[in-house]
């Protein structure tokens, strides 16, 4: 589902004395299937942008327009249902809001309030449960009888159960283990794959943003500073840096080896084997480089 | 070697049916030592951590605190006073309406008389580099400026030990090093013995010690270099390894004749840079 901003500005408490601007001008273009990376400082205004995604914000000025449905500033908002439906938004520590006595009450939840028969919605709550990976066993459990990665999965399963076309996730991965850290990333990866969605990610993670997107978006003071490839926005170190943000790992390393041996890193690599290949091969640069010499 | 905690077979579970959360739990803690303790999701560190002040209690063993037994009432408030804890969320650490009064707070709690805390006061923002911000409202201030209240908070009350319970995993990268930097500073400075619960091995590579936990038992304790030879152990129990051992394992994969020993990412650029010039 395409997703098109248009002039975005929204204000923090209008009209009054602490009005103050959140974001700025927003011209950002999501084609459908995209896996789009959001970074920036804490307060650059990632978590404001993403609200207007599914209308829970709306702007003072400019449009969003998410498939066929059109936010405009200063017109009565259309429908939100429809919109609601398509957009699934995970919330920072989605666990912390579930809420019923079983975990299928809990996921059930959203597809009947989108108006889902009571069987229609246990089914698609079996098979959300499927695609977070848990077992049918724990359908008659209490969500909070889980543990802490387990809790997560089932509120996620519940945003699936509404089967979004856009799923937009805001730090998925906080607060948990390197293992469970990657086995999260790779269920958001093989659902995007899987359901053809497209994925907006609001990380602090800059290792995360370079794998696993096909863009990333940074943000400062509510603006859009770059939105490109990952392999063109972390080859902008230093503006990077003066944003208050980090480079991945990889990248880190390779200019400090090449602070040692001035080969130059070419494109950026994000993967540990890549990044092995590439320092191979500038050592083996370094050697032909002292043999013409 | 000074020993400022003690724990003895400690066992712990939250109710009487439940299973054990922490079985049988020995290790100690020096004085002026940054101990890392690493585990995956529910391997009982941050039990392990709240019974390390108290807040939690032993069913059975015991946790002493420079020599004092948490289990015995008379001690308690002195032994809180000593072990300080810096929680996850820096939104839910804050009592009072200015940064001021909030680090304040702690030491109106444990008496301390005014003249002795306006001096506190100041020493503590000044330690953490926010006496900027005194009378600054707390919810109004970024993540890492939170958290760096939250120390200020405790270091006014003069404790030996500081335990962060993944006190910078909510935190944007520039947060996090703020947090890093700061707890650095009055670790080698003066003398705070730091206990970090942590995910982040890239920080626990830089500690004194680490403790693995697993399954609510302790299951490796060492320098970094030693806990991060194991690979396969760490790797058996869903633990991730530090970026440059990985980096190093896969360039010998790939036929590069490195050593074990890099930990860190300057060791490893500097062993590949010796190689390269041999070439």
């Amino acid at each position: 589902m395409d997703i098109t901003v248009k002039d975005l500005t929204h204000l923090y408490n209008p009209k009054t004395p602490f009005e103050r601007i959140a974001l700025k001008d927003i011209n950002v273009q999501i084609k459908s299937g995209t896996f789009l990376s959001i970074i920036g400082h804490t307060g650059s205004g990632k978590s404001t942008f993403i609200q207007h995604i599914n209308g829970l914000l709306k702007p003072a000025k400019g449009e969003i327009t998410v498939g066929d449905v059109t936010i405009k500033a200063g017109e009565k908002n259309p429908k939100l249902t429809a919109l609601r439906k398509k957009v699934g938004l995970v919330f920072q520590y989605p666990e912390h809001q579930l809420f019923e006595e079983t975990v299928e009450k809990d996921i059930c939840f959203g597809p009947m309030n989108f108006g889902a028969a009571e069987e229609e919605a246990k089914r698609k709550a079996r098979d959300a449960l499927d695609l977070v990976g848990l077992p049918e066993s724990v359908l008659n459990r209490s969500p909070f009888d889980l543990s802490g990665g387990q809790m997560r999965r089932v509120a996620i399963a519940g945003v699936l159960a509404v089967e979004p076309e856009v799923i937009i996730l805001d730090e998925p991965t906080a607060g948990l283990d390197p293992v469970g850290r990657r086995e999260m990333l790779s269920l958001f990866m093989k659902l995007h794959k899987q359901k053809s969605l497209t994925t907006i990610m609001v990380t602090h993670s800059m290792d995360d943003a370079a794998f696993y997107s096909d863009e990333v978006m940074v943000m400062d003071k509510g603006r859009v500073v770059m939105k490109d490839k990952p392999e063109a926005v972390f080859s902008h170190i230093e503006k990077l840096q003066s944003l208050g943000l980090d480079v991945p790992e990889t990248i880190k390393f390779l200019l400090q080896l090449d602070e040692r041996c001035q080969v130059g890193i070419g494109t950026p690599v994000f993967s540990i084997p890549e990044t092995a290949a590439k320092i191979m091969e500038m050592l083996g640069q370094g050697r032909e480089k002292g043999a013409r010499v | 070697m000074d020993k400022l905690i003690e724990v003895n077979e400690l066992f712990f579970r939250y109710n009487e049916e439940d299973q054990w959360i922490l079985k049988g739990v020995s290790l100690f803690v020096k004085q002026g030592e940054w101990l890392s303790i690493i585990g995956h999701n529910g391997s009982g560190k941050s039990t392990l951590a709240k019974c390390l002040n108290g807040l939690l209690l032993p069913e059975k063993g015991s946790v002493r605190v420079n020599h004092l037994d948490t289990r015995d009432e008379s001690h308690i408030w002195d032994i809180r006073r000593q072990v300080g804890m810096v929680f996850q969320n820096p939104d839910n650490q804050f009592v009072g309406s200015t940064v001021r009064d909030d680090v304040a707070f702690g030491m109106e709690n444990h008496g301390i008389p005014r003249e002795e805390m306006l001096i506190r006061l100041d020493d503590a923002l000044k330690q953490v580099q926010m006496e900027a911000f005194a009378d600054r409202e707390p919810h109004r201030l970024s993540g890492g400026q939170k958290q760096r209240v939250a120390i200020a908070g405790i270091i006014a009350l003069k404790p030996s030990i500081i335990i962060l319970d993944e006190a910078t995993s909510m935190l944007d990268p520039e947060g996090r090093s703020e947090i890093i930097r700061t707890m650095r500073l009055l670790n080698k400075e003066h003398g705070v013995t730091v206990i970090s619960i942590t995910h982040d091995l890239e920080e626990a590579i830089y500690s004194d010690r680490i403790i693995v936990m697993n399954h609510g038992e302790l299951l490796d304790q060492g320098s970094p270099r030693d806990i991060f030879k194991e690979t396969k152990l760490l790797k058996d129990i869903g633990l991730d390894l530090p970026f440059t051992v990985k980096l190093r394992q896969e360039l010998q994969k790939q036929g590069c004749p490195l050593s074990d020993r890099a930990l860190f990412q300057e060791e490893l650029v500097e062993e590949l840079w010796t190689l390269r010039s041999k070439i």
